[in-house]
């Protein structure tokens, strides 16, 4: 008798409570969650100082730095202003816009001329170990656009359709081939043991004061 | 004539009472398909309740949707600091509203000095705050004082602004910045530094 008692508690144990709280608390879940992945880029900026840097050194450090305004972008080796590239003369800047007429203002610039050109001086020797970019933008320029030039700088690329994998980093001619170019991957070893990592172009961005234009 | 008619229609309406009370009790018993067997769905429930708790939890920074946040091929994982949120209409710190923006610039009665100044000082007292904060922890924990500081950006943020906000975090002895941004290392180039709205937009517009 006492066995058929218990057989009959278990069937009739009340599921609706709980199922009650379920059903609320996932579309509670559902609703706050975010199913994109957050990254973060490093940045650094210099506080201004009233006294001039103290250099000991005989070599000045080098500097490549990048002004990015309304008219395209301006590159500096060292002191020295690059050169307009083809296409780009009797300009104020080393690469205009690519197409001044787009409606969003990130499609504008010519991101793959700018990668072009970084990578030509990073495969010169004196530049090979070089990793800072100093990134000065124009008052005006957007957050989205600072991003891109980060985004361009930071790794060295390959065309699709190959191996990713320790390969030479390749100049690019056609604008659809640089939007899906794909990072060049080489086995590094750290403190957390091997894996492979996207192979650096000016990875390390410092932000300069704003220019007025 | 009629009392027969009457008989046949009562003796109609019995025999669908009874008809009823007869399908109703077998429900009742449990022969019927009126009962529900809810234990697999309840297996399925917990299992999606636990996924969901778990993907909440793990995530160290919040993204609302008034910020629109652009992409990019960064890979870098995001850690638990402090958060300077740039919204279109306000300056943000951990959640809590510090300055008013008009037309994504600052009011220059909030600055140190007038217009041209990149000193905020709503946002230097609260940053400050919080360096304290964590200098206490750090001195407590026997760990050393980062200053990291995580800025989400809406997309649009003007130079200017972004530049005023990292001076003020300098001088409030933050160190080191990142910047949130979504990770869409995976899809190439192709869209990277468009906002979403953009990306949205251009495929609209296609």
């Amino acid at each position: 008798m006492a066995k058929k008692n218990r057989e009959i508690e278990v069937d009739d144990l009340n599921l609706v409570p709980i199922m009650n709280l379920v059903l609320i608390l996932i579309p509670l879940l559902l609703l706050s969650i975010v199913f994109l992945q957050i990254a973060v880029i490093n940045v650094t900026m210099p506080q201004p100082s009233m006294g001039k840097p103290q250099n000991d050194d005989k070599e000045p450090p080098l500097r490549l730095r990048a002004i990015v305004n309304k008219e395209g972008f301006i590159l500096f080796k060292g002191e020295a202003q690059l050169p307009a590239i083809p296409g780009c003369e009797g300009q104020n800047v080393t690469i205009c816009l690519s197409d001044p007429s787009h409606e969003m203002d990130v499609m504008k610039y010519n991101w793959m001329a700018l990668y072009n050109e970084l990578l030509k001086i990073k495969q010169e020797q004196k530049w090979a170990e070089h990793q800072t970019l100093e990134v000065v933008a124009g008052a005006e320029i957007t957050f989205d656009i600072l991003i891109k030039a980060m985004d361009v700088s930071r790794n060295q690329l390959t065309k699709p359709g190959g191996a990713t994998q320790d390969v030479p980093a390749e100049f690019f001619s056609d604008v659809l081939q640089f939007n899906s170019a794909l990072m060049i991957r080489e086995q590094v070893t750290t403190d957390e043991g091997e894996g492979l990592q996207p192979k650096a172009l000016f990875p390390l961005v410092v932000l300069g004061m704003p220019v007025t234009e | 004539m009629s009392s027969k008619n009457d008989e046949k229609v009562k003796a109609l309406l019995q025999k669908r009472l009874k008809e009823k009370r007869k399908a109703k009790k077998q429900a009742r018993r449990g022969g019927g398909d009126g009962n529900l067997n809810l234990n697999s769905m309840m297996d399925m429930m917990t299992i999606i309740l636990c996924f969901l708790l778990k993907s909440q939890g793990s995530q160290t920074i919040k993204i609302t949707s008034k910020t629109d946040v652009p992409f990019s091929t960064s890979e870098l994982t995001p850690k638990d600091m402090t958060t300077i949120t740039i919204m279109p209409d306000s300056l943000v710190v951990l959640e809590k509203e510090v300055v008013k923006l008009q037309n994504r610039t600052v009011d220059p009665k909030y600055k140190k000095g007038g217009a041209t100044s990149l000193i905020i000082i709503p946002l230097l007292q609260n940053l400050q705050e919080r360096v304290d904060e964590q200098k206490e922890f750090a001195r407590k924990t026997k760990s050393e004082f980062e200053g990291e500081l995580t800025i989400i950006a809406d997309s649009k943020t003007p130079y200017r602004l972004l530049v005023e906000v990292i001076q003020t975090s300098l001088t409030a002895e933050f160190k080191k910045f990142k910047f949130a941004v979504i990770n869409h290392a995976e899809l190439g180039f192709s869209g990277v530094g468009a906002s979403n709205v953009d990306a949205i937009n251009a495929l609209s517009g296609e």
